[in-house]
């Protein structure tokens, strides 16, 4: 039973480790037909938030503040980008190919 | 960027010649893989190439002045819609090439490249090598995509230029001017131009007389097509109002990889098709972007009326005909 414990404790360090949450999430965005989907995530601190771009266009995705927290290379078909949260805040995105497009993660 | 001067620029508008003009602007759907402009009477005409390369009968006098405008080459685009984008900016090089008469200059208004990737400008830059005269660029938003934000198209295209890549300059008589409006972009915004540039360019139309006929090109359709999928320049309005006391203005754009066209007053506004691919046609889809059509018809769908001026004739002469 010790023995089976410490295993647990072991694995649970593991998992911790590598998300730096025990509870962090996997969070996915689709883009298609040049829409963010969806447009607004709301994630915490250690979640990794995953654009997926599935159409023919590229994008990217770029923080709109100066600082740009998070900016991804051109995204082609099929290309993903993945920034993990770190600070709270409210972060508007937008993808300058199609500056139309807008997103919104929002972190607390 | 060359500067040249001609005698050959008749300055006079002709008020028929504007007719005629404004009669074939009507005719919004017709297509090129290259579009043939042509100085007549100080009016800047446009025609398709031929299907053969050919230039339409008798639209090119001996020493007449004329240039090609080129679009949207997207070299390294892979996807379905045309997997060989390169294949076609030759083609359209060839039409180029078997003009009778050369054309004095090229304009390409931009996404000369698809990601902005070194190797993609390495192979744009050679095919482009073949054309029979200078080539003045403007880059569009599918170059300046690369870590320099457009590093590499200035370094390659841009060299000379102002700001993000802007100029001018005079061929026959004509004030050429080169904008840019693929930076600068704002979430939720259309394209813009910015007020630095919009500054250099009252201060370059200071010295250009309102007689001389002058061509504007950049890459986003400096008026607005279609907000919805950002088809539009914000602060277009502007460049306009600096343009309204000239005798003749065409602005030439890209980025929609089709022809429209109107007329307001004094502007004329043409937007040219791809060389690469077509996007649906305003609002007729879920989205723009590339649009897939039968292999067998792209040619089709990249084919071209021809608009003549037959000689004698003062009317123009519209053929519509394909690539295929």
């Amino acid at each position: 039973m010790k023995k089976h414990f410490r295993a647990l404790l072991v694995f649970g360090a593991a998992v911790i480790s590598a998300s730096g949450s025990a509870w962090a999430k996997d969070i996915q965005i689709v883009v298609k037909n040049h829409k963010f989907i969806p447009d607004t995530v709301v994630a915490h601190p250690g979640d990794k938030i995953r654009w997926v771009n599935e159409d023919q266009d590229p994008h990217n995705i770029i923080e709109k503040s100066a600082a740009k927290t998070f900016h991804s290379p051109a995204l082609d078909t099929e290309d993903s980008y993945t920034f993990t949260a770190a600070k709270t805040g409210i972060y508007d995105y937008f993808c300058t190919f199609h500056p139309t497009m807008v997103g919104k993660l929002v972190v607390k | 960027m060359s500067t040249q001067s001609d005698s050959q620029t008749q300055q006079t508008i002709n008020t028929e010649i504007n007719t005629e003009r404004r009669d074939f602007l009507k005719c919004s759907a017709w297509a090129g893989a290259g579009v043939l402009w042509m100085l007549s009477g100080g009016v800047p005409k446009a025609f398709a190439l031929a299907a053969d390369g050919a230039s339409p009968t008798g639209v090119l006098q001996p020493g007449a002045f004329h240039f090609i405008q080129i679009s949207d080459s997207h070299i390294g685009f892979k996807k379905e819609a045309n997997p060989e984008p390169q294949k076609t900016l030759q083609e359209t090089i060839a039409k180029v090439n078997a003009l009778a008469t050369p054309p004095s200059l090229i304009l390409h208004t931009g996404d000369i490249t698809h990601l902005s990737k070194p190797e993609e400008f390495d192979t744009a830059e050679q095919l482009l090598k073949a054309l029979p005269a200078t080539i003045h660029y403007t880059p569009g938003e599918h170059d300046n995509v690369d870590e320099g934000q457009g590093k590499l198209y200035l370094e390659r295209f841009g060299k000379g230029s102002k700001g993000l890549g802007w100029y001018s300059f005079d061929d026959h008589g004509v004030h050429f001017i080169c904008l840019v409006n693929n930076a600068n972009f704002q979430p939720g915004h259309m394209a813009q131009l910015g007020a630095e540039q919009l500054k250099w360019l009252a201060d370059d139309l200071r010295a250009v007389s309102k007689s001389t006929p002058i061509v504007v090109f950049a890459h986003i359709p400096l008026w607005v097509v279609y907000a919805p999928w950002g088809w539009g320049t914000e602060d277009g309005d502007q460049v306009l109002s600096l343009l309204r006391g000239y005798g003749s203005v065409t602005i030439l754009n890209g980025h929609i990889h089709q022809v429209i066209q109107k007329v307001e007053g004094n502007i004329t506004f043409h937007t040219a098709r791809g060389t690469s691919y077509p996007q649906p046609e305003p609002g007729k889809a879920d989205a723009p972007g590339p649009l897939k059509v039968p292999a067998e018809q792209l040619r089709t769908y990249l084919g071209l009326t021809d608009v003549r001026r037959i000689k004698g004739k003062d009317s123009l002469t519209v053929l519509d005909s394909t690539l295929a």
